[in-house]
């Protein structure tokens, strides 16, 4: 018997799991295909959307003549695929053979070649084209988050009854739905609309499921974010009540529309075509027709990671072998993001003074609770995707006068007001030349906006009500702020993981990041993934706001963490656009402190100059001779101008992951592409602390790899395609232009740099504990074992190297790597 | 200063060659012309303003000599600068340098870079042209290029369906409805020996110069105008195009759509405003449709739940005011509108991306508990009565669906049951044997009787038969773009033939068409034959997407294209004007079914350019 519920929880898996613009977290594109070995997911999964699995041949040619692919990488990918030099030999060959591309094919999807095809090849009618754009327009004006100016009626109903209701009452036609037959569904349940829409279309019951994965696939961005919705609602500012099968329903009633339309009440089902299963699904046979060039790609793309991996490993190695010494006293000791964007700023802030030490850990600093700003109504998560807080924090403002410092935003021009007919008009008239001169500031001089958003912006101070006064739980469900056993606990998993449980520096920062903005619907990819997209400051300052506490640290030296007196955490927020740093509640430092503090900020200064000349290298437009100060003032500039769809590079590039101590990686140049978590090993035999690193770094870092690695390998299947025609739909996504599906995955302003590699993550630690830490989680386990990432160990006593092949750590020596076979 | 206005027009023009020539090379070059040409253009509309000004605001009206010349037609190049001028250049100058310098970095390493800004210049030239054109003839020439430049602009993401599709949709409307201008130009003629000059275009001279017994022609006149300017500022009933013109980069839609495209219809009603002001009808028809569009437009637009799309609403709505200014007479009051929405539009279009922010904050205000859309005014409205409307601007205000429905429908039903077209047979290559030659013998053998018999009215009746018979075959076949494209060749062909049967001694104003048509018709023809399986393309109506695989071809194609459906740049524009205007001593009939082939031709030839070489690619799968 069909079960829809169970159906449609089957069929929602190959859906984008995307959330609405302002809550962009990376996630893995293919989640679905997670149980699957890699190479093998990436089959299925594109003859299922019919997307490319690798790049196209000629790109692995041209990185080939470029010596971005050595032959060494490629040796090593052959031996691990084949175990004999004469395969090796034949499939080498072929791999030059195929070299210009010429028999690259791109698979089509399950929803250009499946069973719907049938209706256009067999009665001439594009049902998807006729009935799509209305059902997106209602779809778009229900899931509407603050655009149309008049909203839906009976919105507050669910999805279903909504539709209903106005079907009921409207006597304008809604095409196809003008049809008696059609107009009856809408008073049934949407369970038994599908299934009888379903008998009447497809028939047969054991098509049932590929027909509904088929049509929710002809708009992926759509029914992903109704699914994804109808498991979050809280996603959404103005709640809305819909379900999949709603949608389904919905769309069915349209088919079975047009087909009455066209073919009157007597038409024939899809089962009752003869031939149409064997004609219509043929993707997967396609495949397996192109299987062999697909193996070349496959071998391609392994020489192309393992030409980088290679080298990467070379350079950590040798920076373990020169054994840098550690400096007698370290005045400062900065906490990074592990992100990789920290990567170069970390290597700068070194070089300017030896005296400085850091460490890299996710940036949300262990702090997993809901923050409710002052400026916004509800609160939102800043923690990783999988962690489900328990607490809330607020943020009050030490002056009470505060509603009127607000940013007055926004203006007259950007509102509503300026799209409705007379007040429009008034608008129009009133401020036209206005809006003239500030498109003239906006595109010649996009310097001014700091100057006005600096008198705009409050200056006046807030407080964090982080310690818990009142045991119950708040009206939302959580608990207000932490009690300091709590407090202790976050501060000390946090200190202990990456191994700072002794010789505390005077000053301890704690440096968040994010990033800003203009003009950029995908602003919240920008910020700190493991605070799922948005600014780490308000981890950064509770979490030092904890750990100055006495009472916090009192509880810490019970467990053996001391913290001397002298030592004082101070937070800050580091700007990975603008490359700024700004620092919060600085004002209780002592003398020595501030002394301190001030030449560490010097320092930082000149750092965050050099990370800016850094970045710019990559700008295509940007002179490679620019000077640091330039360089910042530069991309301080691309913040603020409308016209910059890359702001910055992002996580483009990605492709490392070292958990170890910092003297794997000091002074290595990694190219902004290494997340790296402070960790040291010595503290942690038993590989416990290593488990809970990798719970966390593993599906933060490796979904931010796969989401950029999919996005470029296939733009417009797994990315969102170029940004510029963007069209922002009731600001929960982007489509092209006003009709169209969501657009889902990353734009190609910010992938078309990235090198698709997946992320390496190599631990300091023995095989063996590298080894039990990864077990002792399934999750993540599935994520090494299925190879979506690769996983290394360095051991710290006899620095070799293992890496994770097939089902076991290799010896790095015995991976093969002396060149072309 | 001569000098200076004509440079204003060929500038624009002349970046689009460099930009064409040297452009593929390099994103540098291309942004560096851009910009120097921007520089002088602003240069050049600063000191033509400042000698206007010098000069007491005094009308400029510049003689340049003649394009053609004959004993009965003159196509005289007049450039006028006056007060319209001035508000129309400045803005479109303003908006222009915003536009290019945003999209120098916005559209960085984008494909087709420069092919955006090729577009952009040529619409550039032609709103240049729009807005110092000192004759109608002109007028229209610039006209025709914002036409067909917005449609390259609309379809600028060529690889996928949808922005093709609606460009065609844009580019469909606005041919319908340039036929209001074309017979325009035409009937021009007719009233106004020589022509129209907008110079000395008082409602003084119209009246002084039209004889009463044509009193009605002024109205049939006024009307043709207030039809053009209709489509093209996306009026009541051609509303829905706008919105679905969203399809290219956000500079392109704002310089567009939000911008100088949908106010060039306020403009040619603001020239021609000493005409259209003689016909009670004509004020009429411009008030009722501007009041209908603002209310249909708001309506629709309060129900857009993406940005783009309500601003383009919102942006009808003004324009439909402005009709409707112009319909009580407040020139100067809709100069100034349309400045200030022209303005405003474009900011809001090039700022769209930050909505999210922008809601977000305003949600967060701590006095604002409420969300922002929670209230509207139709709350007021008893639910039945809401609903209704809602979902009347749900669906657009039906007018797509309409205008396919009474205007698009018919024609084609009609081209269908000529050619007993069925929709889904199979192809035959005997048809494209029989056409191919079939066509090629009939016009060799009226060639060939041309010249045995005497010229007679009746070849022309023939040769007029023979033109909407292949037009009406154009419309309907849809199997193979080999007959498609040479029906529409011998369509044109046969439709300048026409008149040339007609009289006798235009024999030069024939040639000069004819020398437009043939060559691009032949290339064309030879394009398509070396595309492999040529005559069976086109089935199922697939986009085919030659561009991809043959860029080169596909641009030569455009410029066939072009050339057949008369785009100014070639002879066959001027051609068309030749045979038309050297006529009007003779009798006003075969005009109509000219200016019908006009739009059918230019439909589907575009329509054939589209479904060839954009589009996804199909040759590899």
């Amino acid at each position: 018997m069909f079960n829809l519920d169970k159906c449609l929880d089957s069929v929602s898996l190959v859906l984008p799991d995307q959330f609405p613009l302002k809550d962009f977290i990376h996630q893995n594109t293919l989640q679905a295909f997670q149980w699957q070995t890699f190479h093998e997911a990436l089959q299925s999964a594109s003859s299922v959307y019919g997307a490319n699995c690798y790049m196209e041949t000629t790109f692995y040619g041209e990185a080939f003549r470029a010596g971005r692919i050595s032959p060494k990488g490629i040796s090593k990918a052959l031996r691990e695929h084949f175990a004999n030099e004469a395969e090796m030999l034949i499939f080498q060959q072929k791999m030059f053979d195929l070299i210009d591309g010429s028999l690259d094919v791109k698979p089509l999807g399950q929803a250009v070649c499946g069973l719907r095809q049938m209706w256009l090849a067999e009665i001439g009618l594009d049902i998807d084209k006729r009935a799509q754009p209305i059902i997106f327009k209602i779809l778009g004006n229900y899931l509407d988050q603050g655009i149309s100016i008049w909203r839906l009626p009976h919105i507050h109903l669910d999805f279903w009854e909504c539709i209903g209701k106005i079907i009921e009452e409207s006597s304008l036609p809604i095409k196809p739905l003008t049809d008696k037959e059609c107009r009856k569904l809408f008073k049934l349940e949407p369970e038994d609309v599908v299934l009888h829409c379903l008998q009447k279309i497809v028939g047969d019951e054991a098509l049932f499921q590929t027909y509904i994965t088929e049509m929710l696939l002809t708009h992926p961005g759509w029914a992903g974010m109704v699914r994804v919705i109808e498991k979050h609602p809280d996603f959404l500012h103005s709640r809305r009540t819909l379900r999949l099968k709603h949608l389904l329903a919905l769309e069915l009633c349209f088919e079975l529309g047009w087909l009455y339309r066209k073919k009157s009440l007597t038409f024939r089902p899809v089962s009752e075509y003869a031939g149409v299963v064997e004609k219509f699904s043929n993707s997967k046979t396609m495949i397996k027709k192109h299987s062999e060039i697909l193996f070349v790609k496959k071998l391609w793309h392994s020489s192309y990671e393992w030409s980088y991996y290679d080298e990467a490993i070379d350079s950590i190695q040798n920076s373990l072998r020169r054994k840098s010494f550690k400096p007698q006293s370290t005045k400062v000791q900065v906490l990074f993001c592990l992100d990789d964007r920290s990567c170069s700023i970390r290597r700068h802030l070194e070089s300017f003074d030896p005296q400085i030490e850091t460490f890299g850990t996710p940036g949300f600093f262990g702090i997993d609770f809901l923050y409710q700003s002052l400026h916004s109504q509800r609160p939102a998560k800043h923690c990783p995707l999988p962690v489900k807080p328990k607490h809330m924090v607020r943020e009050v403002s030490r002056e009470n006068a505060h509603l009127k410092k607000r940013i007055r935003m926004p203006s007259q021009m950007n509102g509503h007001k300026a799209n409705t007919l007379f007040r429009g008009w008034l608008i129009t008239q009133v401020f036209g030349a206005f809006a003239a001169i500030r498109l003239a500031f906006a595109v010649f001089q996009p310097f001014l906006r700091f100057a006005v958003l600096n008198k705009k912006i409050s200056t006046h101070r807030t407080d964090l009500e982080i310690l818990r006064v009142n045991e119950d739980l708040n009206d939302q469900g959580f608990y207000a702020g932490y009690s300091y056993f709590e407090m202790a606990e976050r501060v000390r998993s946090v200190l202990k993981s990456i191994g700072m449980t002794e010789e505390f520096a005077p000053l301890v920062i704690l440096l968040a990041h994010g990033s800003s903005s203009v003009n950029n619907p995908h602003f919240a990819a920008y910020d700190c993934g493991a605070c799922s997209g948005k600014h780490g400051s308000p981890n950064s300052r509770s979490f030092a706001w904890m750990a100055n506490q006495s009472e916090v640290r009192e509880i810490l030296r019970d467990s053996g963490i001391s913290i001397p007196d002298e030592t004082r955490f101070v937070p800050a927020m580091h700007n990975t656009t603008t490359d700024e740093v700004s620092y919060f509640d600085v004002e209780h430092l002592s003398v020595e402190q501030r002394a301190i503090f001030k030449h560490f900020r010097e320092k930082m200064h000149q750092a965050l100059d050099h990370n800016a000349k850094e970045r710019c290298k990559k700008f295509e437009l940007v002179s490679t001779k620019i000077s640091p100060s330039a360089a910042r003032k530069h991309v301080k500039l691309r913040s603020a101008a409308i016209f910059e769809p890359r702001p910055e590079m992002n996580h483009a590039n990605n492709a490392l992951c070292i958990v170890g101590k910092r003297s794997l990686t000091k002074g290595v140049f990694l190219d902004r592409r290494a997340f790296l978590q402070s960790y040291d090993a010595a503290t942690d035999l038993e590989g416990d602390t290593l488990a809970a690193i990798l719970g966390a770094v593993v599906p933060v870092c490796g979904g931010i790899n796969l989401e950029y690695f999919f996005s470029r390998v296939d733009s417009n299947v797994y990315g969102a395609g170029s940004k510029l025609p963007h069209n922002i739909n009731g600001l929960v996504g982007v489509t092209n232009g006003v009709q169209g599906d969501l657009r889902t995955g990353l734009p190609s302003q910010m992938t078309e740099m990235h090198e698709p590699v997946r992320l390496m993550i190599v631990v300091e630690h023995s095989p063996e504990v590298a080894l039990k830490a990864a077990r002792k989680s399934p999750e993540i386990f599935q994520w090494i074992e299925n190879e979506w990432i690769r996983y290394a160990a360095i051991d710290p006593n006899t620095e070799e190297c293992f890496i994770w092949q097939g089902s076991e750590f290799k010896k790095r020596s015995e991976t093969g790597g002396e060149g072309l076979v | 200063m001569n000098a200076l206005l004509g440079l204003l027009v060929l500038l624009p023009l002349i970046t689009v060659a460099f930009i064409v020539i040297l452009g593929s090379r390099s994103e540098k070059s291309v942004s560096f012309i851009a910009l120097v040409s921007n520089i002088f253009t602003a240069i050049i509309v600063l000191s033509v303003v400042v000698a206007w000004m010098i000069n007491d605001f005094e009308n400029i009206s510049l003689h340049f000599g003649y394009l053609y010349e004959s004993k009965h037609y003159q196509f005289p190049i007049t450039l006028f600068f006056d007060l319209s001028s001035f508000f129309f250049l400045v803005m479109s100058t303003f908006i222009s340098m915003v536009v290019v310098k945003f999209s120098r970095h916005y559209l960085h390493r984008e494909e087709g870079f420069s092919r955006f800004f090729a577009a952009i210049f040529l619409f550039l030239g032609g709103v240049n042209l729009l807005s110092i054109a000192g004759t109608l003839d002109l007028f229209f020439a610039a006209w025709e290029m914002i036409g067909v430049s917005s449609f390259l602009l609309i379809g600028f993401y060529r690889d996928r369906v949808q922005p093709v599709r609606n460009a065609l949709h844009a580019f469909a409307v606005y041919r319908m409805t340039d036929l209001g201008l074309f017979l325009g130009a035409f009937l021009s003629h007719i009233i106004f020996k020589g022509g129209i000059f907008f110079a000395n275009l008082t409602p003084e001279f119209v009246l002084a110069s039209v004889h009463p017994s044509d009193s009605h022609l002024i109205g049939l006149l006024s009307v043709l105008f207030v039809l053009s300017a209709m489509g093209k500022s996306a009026q009541f009933p051609f509303s829905f195009w706008l919105p679905k013109a969203m399809e290219g980069p956000t500079p392109s839609s704002a310089i567009f759509y939000g911008g100088l495209a949908v106010h060039a219809g306020v403009f040619l009603l603001i020239r021609t405003f000493a005409i259209w002001r003689q016909s009670a009808m004509a004020i009429a028809l411009v008030t009722t449709v501007g009041l209908v569009t603002a209310i249909l437009a708001t309506m629709c637009g309060r129900t857009q739940s993406s940005v783009k799309g309500q601003i383009a609403y919102a942006s009808i709505a003004q324009v439909g005011l402005m009709f409707i200014g112009l319909g009580f007479g407040l020139k100067i009051w809709v100069l100034v509108h349309m400045t200030a929405n022209v303005f405003l539009r474009s900011y809001q279009l090039l700022v769209s991306p930050s909505a999210v922010v922008q809601v977000l904050q305003f949600q967060s205000r701590p006095n604002m508990v409420v969300n922002v859309s929670e209230w509207s005014m139709e709350r007021l409205l008893p639910n039945k009565l809401r609903t209704n409307l809602y979902v009347f601007s749900l669906n657009e205000a039906y007018l797509e669906a309409g205008l396919r429905r009474f205007l698009w429908r018919p024609l084609a039903t009609f081209a269908n049951i000529i050619f007993g077209a069925k929709k889904n047979s199979k192809y035959n290559i005997r048809d494209h044997w029989r056409w191919g030659f079939g066509a090629a013998l009939f016009s060799l053998l009226v060639m060939g009787c041309l010249f045995l018999l005497p010229f007679s009215p009746i070849w022309s009746v023939i040769s007029m038969a023979l033109a909407l018979f292949c037009g009406c075959y154009a419309l309907s076949e849809r199997h193979s773009y080999w007959l498609v494209w040479n029906s529409i060749g011998i369509s044109s062909f046969f439709s300048g033939m026409t008149i040339f049967l007609l009289d006798s001694h235009l024999f030069w104003d024939g040639f000069i068409f004819l020398s437009g048509v043939l060559p691009c018709w032949i290339i064309g023809s030879i394009i398509i034959a070396k595309i492999p399986n040529y005559w069976s393309l086109g089935r199922k109506r697939n986009f085919m997407g030659l561009a991809q695989i043959r860029p080169n071809h596909a641009f030569y194609f455009l410029i066939c294209t072009l050339g057949i459906i008369g785009f100014p740049l070639f002879p066959t524009f001027l051609g068309e004007d030749l045979l038309l205007h050297a006529h009007t001593s003779g009798t006003l009939l075969p005009i109509l079914p000219i200016g019908v082939l006009f739009v059918l031709n230019g439909i589907v030839a575009v329509r054939t350019y589209a479904m060839l070489c954009l589009g996804p690619n199909r040759f590899l799968a």
